[in-house]
Order: C-alpha cells, then sequence, then structure tokens
C-alpha cells in the first residue's frame, strides 16, 4: 500500500483517535526520535531500510536529540513529548506501532519487532488493539 | 513549636467537617446533593480497575461482563449514599465512561449500552429525555424543550432525506435501509443532525426564556440525544461522516448539535490538557443521557459536575466546582473524577497526584480550593477507602497543613502582640476580601479581554436592607450588603448596594454601561457569597483564641460574628472546633 506522507500522518491521527491530523506528525517523530535515542547506529540503519516510504523519510527526519543514557524510550519519550503521564507516553508508541503494522508484511513485521528495544516489544502486540476499535475484534 | 500552634492546627484539622460550614453528614442522605457518594463511587470503581477487571463493553457472547458488576457495587454505594437509583444509574455511567468504558458495542444481541447497563443494575425502568430536568442554575429547564420542538418540527415539515413513501414494502426495519447507503449515509446521519440542531435551539432558548443564560453544553446533550430516540443510535455512518467500525451516529449527530450550541470543536481535560473531540463526547454522553432512566435534578449537577474534568468547563457549562469559583463543597467531585480518570488512563498515583495539584491552580482561592479538596477526600474516605482518595489526600496534605499552619502562626503573633480577636479577624477578613478582588481582576481581564485594573470592595457587610429579619441582618450570605469599585479599560463605576439595589436596577433595565461593570465583579461577588464553603481563616483564629485562653463558646460566637463576610452563615463546627482546642492545650503537659 504506498501512501503519502500527509495519508500516513493521517492514518496515525486516525489510529490515535487525535483531534488534529498534526499530531500525527508529532507522535510519529516523538516516537521515532526516543527510539533513535537509545538504538545502535547499525540498528538505526536497519530500521531505515525495512521501513517503506513515507515512514522511512519521517524516521530519517526525526531528529537525535543526544544519546541519551536512560535505556527506557517511554520516559524519553514522555519528556520529548510533554506527555502529562508515562501511560500517555506508552499509547504513542502503541498507536505508531499500529501504523507500521499496516503497512509491513509478516515477515518485515517480524524483523522490525527483533529491532526493537526489548522492554517496546510487547507495547507493539498491544498496538494491535489500535487499528480496530473493540467491537471490531469480536466479529472478526 | 508553640504549644498553641500544635493545639490549633490540631483542633482545625481533627475532623473535615471543623473546616467548612457545610453539613457533611446530610450529604449521605441524598438531600439536595450526594457528592460524597461519587467520591465512594469513584473508589469502588477504581478498585475494580486495580484488580485488572475488564473495563469493556464488548460483543462477547455471554449474559453478563465485568462492567456489568461494577455498576452494581457503584450503584450500590451510591444508593447508600443517599443517590435516587435513576442518579446512581446515571453518575455510574458517566464514571465509568470516564474511567475509560465506550459508551455502546454491538449488534443486534448482545446490544449493550453503558446508559442501559447502570440503569439496570440499578433496576429501574428506562425514561425519556423530555422528562430529564437540567441542571439548576438558579432556575431549570427539561429535555422537554428540545422533545417538544423536534416532534412540532416533524409534523410541520418533511425531515428525511427522501420521501418515505417510496420506500419498497416489507423492508422497515432491515439492513435494506439499516446497514446500506440509505441508512448510514444519508438517512440516520442527515436526519439526526437535523433533528439535532432544532432540539439545541429550542433548549438555548427555552434558558434564556426561563431567565437563565443558555447553556451551551447542556443543550447540545440534550439537542443530541433527543435525537438519537428518533434515529437509529448504533449505526455506523457513511465514510464521509467518520470511520467504519468507529464513528457512529452519535458523533455525527453532535457534531451538528455542538455546531449549533457554538462549543469549541476540541476540548481539554483539565490539569493534562489532553485534546477531546466535542462531538465525540457529546455524543457518548448524549447516550447515556438517553439510556440511564430519568434522574433528578440533583442526578443532574452531579452529573455535570463530574464532567468537569473538561478545562473548558466553567465557560461552557459543564459543571461549577471545577473552578475558578469556591462553589458551595456539596457540588465538588472534579478531583475524584479527574483521579479515576487517569487510573483508568494508567497513570500512577505519583502522576495522579502531580496533576490533581496542578488543577487547584485553576481556582481563584487556590489555598482555600486545596483544603475544601483535602477535607472532602478525608470525609469520604469514612464511606469508602480507596486508591483515589489515598491520592487526592497525598495531594493535598502538603498544602493545606501549609496554609493553616502560616494561618495559626500570624495569629499567635498577633494575638501574643496584643491584638484581640476581633482585630485580628477584621484583618484577615479584609485581606481575604482584598486576595479575592485581585485574583477576580487578573483572571477576568484575560476572560473579557478588558483591562479590569482592579476591583475594590469598601464596605461588604450583612444587611443590605432588603430584608428585615435578624437573620438575614446577622449573615451575610442572605442579605449581602456590598460598596465595589471597579475600574474597567480606564473607566471607574461606583456601585453602592450591589446585590439589592445595581445589579437589578442593570438587568431589568438592560443598562448595558452597568452591566459591563457587573461582569468584571460579578465573579468576585459570588466567591464572597461562598465565602463559608472553606471557613478556614475563623476557625484558625477562633482556635487561637481558645487555645490561648479564650472561652472557646465566645470565641466561636465573637469570631462568627466579626467574620461575618467570610463565615457568611452559621456554623456548628466552629464551637466543636474551639472547644477541641481548648480542650488539646490544656492537655499538653510539655
Amino acid at each position: 500500500m504506498l501512501l503519502s506522507r500527509e495519508g500516513y500522518i493521517t492514518r496515525v491521527a486516525v489510529l490515535g483517535r487525535y483531534c488534529y491530523p498534526e499530531r500525527g506528525e508529532e507522535t510519529a517523530l516523538t516516537v521515532f526520535s526516543s527510539l533513535k535515542c537509545v538504538l545502535p547506529v547499525e540498528i538505526i540503519y536497519n530500521i531505515y531500510e525495512l521501513l517503506p516510504e513515507p515512514v522511512k523519510t519521517l524516521w530519517k527526519d526525526a531528529p537525535i536529540n543526544g544519546i541519551s543514557s536512560n535505556p527506557d524510550c517511554i520516559t524519553i519519550a514522555k519528556e520529548m513529548g510533554s506527555y502529562p503521564y508515562r501511560a500517555a507516553a506508552e499509547k504513542a508508541f502503541e498507536v505508531v506501532f499500529a501504523s507500521i503494522r499496516e503497512i509491513l508484511d509478516n515477515d518485515k513485521k517480524s524483523r522490525f519487532i527483533s529491532l526493537l528495544p526489548l522492554h517496546l516489544r510487547e507495547s507493539f502486540e498491544r498496538s494491535k488493539s489500535c487499528i480496530l476499535d473493540g467491537s471490531a475484534e469480536d466479529f472478526l | 513549636m508553640e504549644r498553641e500552634i500544635i493545639a490549633t492546627l490540631r483542633a482545625a484539622t481533627a475532623k473535615p467537617d471543623y473546616l467548612t460550614t457545610e453539613k457533611f453528614d446530610a450529604i449521605l442522605g441524598g438531600w439536595g446533593v450526594f457528592n460524597l457518594g461519587v467520591w465512594a463511587a469513584a473508589n469502588v470503581i477504581a478498585k475494580e480497575i486495580q484488580k485488572g477487571k475488564k473495563m469493556k463493553l464488548e460483543v462477547t457472547n455471554e449474559a453478563y461482563t465485568d462492567v456489568d458488576e461494577i455498576a452494581k457495587k457503584a450503584v450500590k454505594k451510591l444508593m447508600e449514599c443517599g443517590a435516587d437509583p435513576a442518579n446512581a444509574a446515571l453518575t455510574t455511567a458517566t464514571l465509568l465512561y470516564w474511567a475509560g468504558v465506550n459508551v455502546q458495542c454491538g449488534i443486534p444481541c448482545p446490544n449493550r449500552k453503558l446508559g442501559a447497563v447502570t440503569r439496570m443494575a440499578a433496576g429501574i425502568p428506562s425514561g425519556r429525555v423530555s422528562s430529564i430536568p437540567t441542571e439548576k442554575l438558579n432556575n431549570k429547564v427539561s429535555g422537554f424543550a428540545a422533545t417538544l420542538a423536534i416532534y412540532q418540527a416533524l409534523e410541520k415539515e418533511h425531515l428525511a432525506p427522501f420521501d418515505s413513501k417510496l420506500l419498497p414494502l416489507g423492508i422497515g426495519g432491515s439492513p435494506f435501509v439499516g446497514h446500506t447507503a440509505i441508512g448510514e449515509d444519508h438517512l440516520f446521519p442527515k436526519l439526526g443532525q437535523k433533528l439535532a440542531r432544532i432540539g439545541t435551539r429550542a433548549m438555548l432558548k427555552a434558558y434564556e426564556s426561563a431567565g437563565m443564560r443558555a447553556c451551551r453544553w447542556m443543550s447540545a446533550l440534550f439537542g443530541t440525544a433527543a435525537s438519537l430516540e428518533i434515529i437509529h443510535p448504533d449505526a455506523y455512518v457513511g465514510e464521509e461522516y467518520g470511520q467504519f467500525l468507529v464513528t457512529r451516529t452519535p458523533e455525527v449527530v453532535a457534531t451538528a448539535a455542538v455546531e449549533e450550541a457554538g462549543m469549541p470543536a476540541v476540548i481539554h481535560i483539565r490539569g493534562t490538557n489532553e485534546e477531546l473531540k466535542t462531538s465525540r463526547i457529546v455524543g457518548d454522553l448524549a447516550l447515556i443521557l438517553k439510556d440511564s432512566g430519568t434522574p433528578t435534578v440533583v442526578g443532574m449537577i452531579m452529573f455535570n459536575e463530574i464532567c468537569s474534568i473538561i478545562k473548558e468547563g466553567a465557560a461552557l457549562g459543564v459543571g461549577r466546582a471545577g473552578g475558578p469559583l469556591l462553589l458551595p463543597l456539596n457540588h465538588w467531585v472534579t478531583s475524584p473524577s479527574l483521579a479515576l480518570y487517569l487510573l483508568g488512563k494508567g497513570a500512577t498515583q505519583d502522576e495522579i497526584i502531580a496533576i490533581i495539584r496542578e488543577t487547584m491552580n485553576g481556582y481563584f482561592q487556590k489555598e482555600d480550593a486545596t483544603v475544601a479538596t483535602n477535607i472532602l477526600a478525608r470525609r469520604a474516605e469514612f464511606i469508602e477507602r480507596g486508591p483515589l482518595t489515598e491520592a487526592i489526600i497525598r495531594a493535598t496534605e502538603p498544602g493545606m497543613t501549609n496554609s493553616i499552619v502560616k494561618r495559626a502562626i500570624y495569629s499567635y503573633d498577633q494575638m501574643k502582640g496584643g491584638k484581640s480577636l476581633t482585630e485580628l479577624l477584621e484583618d484577615i477578613q479584609k485581606r481575604h476580601i482584598d486576595a479575592i478582588a485581585n485574583a477576580v481582576s487578573k483572571t477576568m481581564s484575560k476572560v473579557l479581554n478588558k483591562d479590569i485594573e482592579y476591583i475594590r470592595f469598601k464596605n461588604v457587610r450583612p444587611g443590605a436592607g432588603r430584608r428585615t429579619h435578624k437573620f438575614a441582618q446577622r449573615h451575610f450570605a442572605f442579605d449581602a450588603y456590598i460598596d465595589v469599585e471597579v475600574k474597567v479599560n480606564g473607566k471607574i463605576y461606583e456601585l453602592e448596594n450591589l446585590l439589592a439595589k445595581v445589579a437589578p436596577e442593570a438587568i431589568l433595565k438592560g443598562d448595558m454601561e452597568t452591566m459591563e461593570a457587573l461582569s468584571a465583579v460579578g465573579m468576585a461577588v459570588t466567591e464572597l457569597l461562598n465565602s463559608g464553603a472553606c471557613s478556614m481563616d475563623v476557625v484558625v483564629c477562633a482556635c487561637m483564641a481558645a487555645a490561648m485562653g479564650m472561652g472557646p463558646e465566645e470565641a466561636a460566637e465573637k469570631a462568627s460574628e466579626v467574620a461575618n463576610v467570610i463565615i457568611s452563615m452559621p456554623s456548628l463546627s466552629l464551637k466543636k472546633a474551639t472547644q477541641l482546642a481548648s480542650d488539646i492545650v490544656k492537655g499538653l503537659d510539655f
């Protein structure tokens, strides 16, 4: 599925139930930046190679605000995104992971998960629930 | 620390009731209010969340779910605290909603709706929107205005987007309409939005016609709810209205109501600034209103106050106790409601504490609001202990202790230096009144986008002369005399005997110039009239006088007589607090 950057950002906003589309871009950049703060350079490159456009460019654009001594991406994202509580930052990861889930095939999905820090792999699993509301889960 | 200060601190805070003129025990009978029941029910729900119960309505093939069980527990707790069954159902549904439960799910069976779940938990029959009153804004109206206007419109014109006679024979109620473009793209959204606009307009008009400033929030809710009584309230809609499996008719219908009521498209959560789509919230809550029975005015007050976690509440009419005014404490449920919302979102106790503490900045009188929240949480703990009251007490205890000790030290120093209780309280009352004036002038300058340079209360006392009864002459809340000077955009207004003379004359004559001045001072005057909600200033001074040797009864009576504005109405607990201060100081053996 080919998406424009705007289309992808809108999709993130839909998955996160955000009120404004630009929150989709903010969320994606915050999540990517915080990931890049803790991942080794070669993993950052591997993820870049794995992602299709337009997410690839967003990944590249996400700034690395220094190498963090804190290995916890969620704490970094909480501060970076001014989230009022940690669970809101966790939710941001789920939303972005849900969007990635939708654009990767199963093989690439598995490789993507293997590149994530261990503490985020569960979040990738939980991200399924962002894609569909509760009633739909039961229908399908 | 001086023995008198210790005795005063302990006596003033010994029981939650000592720092207010409110009658907390009467709340538990449900007489006029049941907010302590809401605090308790919020704790009940919070404990279920912590047990890992599933906070979701789902299309599962089972008769009852976790939500049914939690609803029964919360409804029971509310009814034990005096709530009428319909009020218990509505407030439980609203609390569960803010805790994260979805308002609807389903197909013909199971078709679960949160309002119906809590109504059935309360064992009561369903109601109609036309029978639901609004909350009281001095007067009140009801959903009858919306329903009446909608049915009049249905009678006078044809509102469906097609000629209904053309519908093929035998398809009534079938998926031919309900699950296709006819229903989802045309009939439900188009008719629903028309009806919602008509209902909302009728509500706005009814409010104004009955002498109230129109409540945009309630009008949009009732307009939406009345529309959902007619159109399919569970249908998905065409893609132009929203995403499949996400957007249903309530949100689409509410979009029109929100627009008609002039509400912003996005609202925020108090303390966190999280953004919420107004139409989604109004649609969800309207569905709850439609399904949860027939609440009374008291139930609607609580419904609104639970929703006062919405930051724009004061401007839109979503509850009144979330700030900036310090309302009578029987309205207050914002903190437990917000704490429950945060817990449902997964916030930790420390995060909840920080956010609750932040919300205290939203009041004109932060210290009084902190104390008020603390004593309500402590009183609620007598009914139902839980993670929410624990967090709220932790959030407010440092602020309360700081406020009481500061006042105790000041009153000790002043009285030690030779000031009488009368002189001390005259000084304290003046400072209290001035502080309100300053806070309101700053805030209202921003709200009204005007330069309110100052508000000066020149004479504030009981007995405006409108009533001759001695009781009214003695207690500020019943016949307040107020002379105030206010400077707005460079112009000075002198308002003498504001409540008995200036305000009624200006309103009845439509004197816009005076109304401009009244808009600037109105909140400050209201804050004065509600002063007894937190009587900390008076209680601390009176306790100190008793601890320093004045007879406890005399200290209480003298304090009530002198601080006749900031205590505003008779206080039963003041004498008990002064007696305790006297007892404690005599019992200290160091």
